[in-house]
């Protein structure tokens, strides 16, 4: 088995016959979603799933290099069980924060679970079109987007804020929750379209085959 | 006797005096930082009173914050307007650092959704996972029934054909057949084994009727209305597809009419299809005895109602009763349709 760097900070590929991509648990031996995990040089590296996280189905399609790093502060909106966000906790590191937002109870439970594990997870049951409830985490160095709502765009404006400059979002878009009867495609035009009056953007990702009628941003804010 | 009166009235001024000063409204403003490690109040930029919660206490106290900055006002006895200013971020680190406090904001956030999280819940809850339970049930009974017939079918045909309902054939499952049959010849062991499942089955027949009991005691209790209109397990249906009283009791009518029907609702939305008259609906006791033709405007009739009771159930956490009327109206518009 061979265990190589990616040009993504933290996130390392596997290549046993297939390629896989994986990242190094900050909580060795622990797997909350029962995820493969492979030893190495001492080190634990979980697997990230493509089909089960739409950040990795964007790397498996190779989108461009990101900014994230380790000891960033990342704004995780949709943060859901904390299966995608728990990936994102390795990748920042102890010195690094997770501020995870949810609307769904049911979800945040198991999120709990999780980030009481990883120390750099912060649960907080939220409402992400009101980001005052949250407006006490201070500035983000990115931010994760993946709320299956018809307003995402304007949601994303509205949390654009927390972002320092230089900072980059990741966002993913489901078309079947914006519009159940357009064709997906039409619907990322003008998701685009929208996007492109206050972000630029730097790369998208269709997540064929990984995920059904979904794409992926990538995106930083317009210098004004 | 006059001086000495007249001391005793100087002595009384003076303290009155006093008094008044210290009554003096102050045109500071008093500042209450609240942060999820306790209270702090500043006037005139110097720290006048702080209350430090325990580590373990903190959670709890921030989420009941509004009621504790009030006890916490009186104690600073400061005649002043006061303001409260929530600190958070990279102010409250350097605040904690200030105060001496070691805070870790992770660990609180934990305990504090964890709080927000069991504040949330509420006995509709249950209801829903009752009533999912109880659906599911219904298909494993039926399920289990038909793959029973046809298994003991093999054997006794004849007899399996003269049952028509699930309480006759559980009646003769598993017996040793007597006279001719044009079933096959069945051991010991292979009717053995269908007369336990049998009996499993009736187990579980048993079990949903005492999942049906223990819905309808708890729906009269939280949602005494719905319970009568609509029926406990329609209600509890309802609720489960709502996703809660709250939202149920926040929905038109004409949604409460469908719900159920999603799918056929979508391959209207989608194909241009015929929109679906009735989902859940469809199982209340009422729509059997009325004409199929009719069943799309009773739905229409009974959601209107649902949607009344689940309201007034909601917002009056199942105090108020007025199930009465609402029949009364129903009854009165089936006559006219």
């Amino acid at each position: 088995m061979k265990i190589t760097k990616s040009k993504y900070e933290g996130i390392f590929l596997v290549e046993n016959g297939k390629k896989k991509i994986a990242t190094i648990n900050l909580v060795p031996g622990y797997t909350p979603f029962s995820e493969q995990t492979v030893k190495q040089d001492g080190k634990e590296y979980r697997i990230w799933n493509p089909h089960r996280s739409k950040w990795a189905a964007a790397i498996m399609k190779n989108i461009k290099k990101f900014s994230l790093k380790k000891g960033d502060n990342v704004l995780y909106l949709g943060a859901a069980s904390g299966q995608s966000a728990s990936y994102i906790s390795d990748i920042v590191g102890k010195e690094g924060k997770v501020f995870c937002i949810d609307i769904a109870p049911r979800v945040m439970r198991d999120l709990i679970f999780v980030a009481e594990k990883k120390e750099n997870m912060v649960p907080i049951l939220a409402d992400a079109t009101n980001p005052k409830e949250y407006e006490f985490i201070g500035k983000v160095d990115f931010i994760f987007q993946d709320v299956a709502m018809p307003n995402q765009v304007e949601i994303l404006k509205r949390n654009a804020h927390f972002l320092k400059d230089g900072g980059q979002i990741l966002l993913a878009v489901k078309s079947r929750s914006i519009d159940v009867t357009a064709k997906p495609s039409d619907i990322f035009a003008k998701v685009e379209h929208q996007l492109a009056k206050d972000f630029d953007i730097i790369d998208k990702k269709r997540l064929e085959p990984y995920e059904m009628d979904h794409i992926v941003f990538l995106l930083s804010k317009k210098v004004k | 006797m006059k001086k000495e009166f007249k001391h005793k009235k100087r002595k009384h001024a003076k303290s009155k005096e006093k008094k008044r000063a210290k009554k003096q409204v102050e045109r500071e403003p008093v500042v209450i930082k609240v942060t999820p490690f306790g209270l702090f109040a500043f006037h005139k930029n110097k720290l006048v009173k702080k209350s430090i919660w325990k580590e373990n206490e903190a959670a709890e106290n921030f989420f009941k914050r509004d009621e504790l900055i009030k006890e916490f006002r009186s104690k600073v006895g400061i005649r002043a307007k006061y303001e409260t200013h929530s600190i958070f971020g990279s102010e409250l680190e350097d605040f904690a650092k200030k105060q001496g406090i070691k805070f870790n904001f992770q660990k609180f956030m934990i305990e504090f959704t964890k709080l927000k999280i069991k504040a949330g819940l509420s006995k509709d809850r249950i209801i829903i996972q009752a009533v999912n339970t109880f659906e599911e049930l219904n298909k494993m009974i039926n399920m289990m029934y038909e793959k029973l017939r046809e298994w003991y079918g093999l054997y006794w045909p004849e007899s399996v054909e003269k049952t028509k309902t699930i309480d006759e054939f559980l009646e003769i499952v598993g017996k040793r057949r007597d006279g001719q049959s044009m079933g096959f010849e069945f051991e010991e062991e292979d009717l053995e084994i269908i007369g336990v499942t049998s009996e499993e089955l009736k187990s579980m027949i048993s079990l949903k009727e005492k999942i049906s009991k223990y819905i309808e005691k708890v729906m009269s209790k939280t949602a005494p209305n719905m319970t009568k209109v609509a029926g406990a397990i329609v209600g509890a249906k309802l609720i489960s597809i709502a996703g809660g009283m709250e939202k149920l009791a926040e929905m038109p009518s004409s949604t409460i009419q469908i719900l159920g029907a999603e799918k056929a609702l979508f391959r209207h939305i989608r194909k241009g299809t015929k929109p679906p008259k009735y989902g859940v609906l469809l199982s209340h006791e009422l729509m059997k005895k009325v004409n199929l033709k009719k069943r799309g405007k009773l739905a229409r009739i009974l959601s209107a109602k649902i949607s009344i009771a689940a309201r007034v159930d909601f917002y009056s956490k199942g105090r108020d009763i007025i199930w009465k009327g609402l029949l009364d109206d129903i009854n009165e518009k089936i006559k006219r349709i």
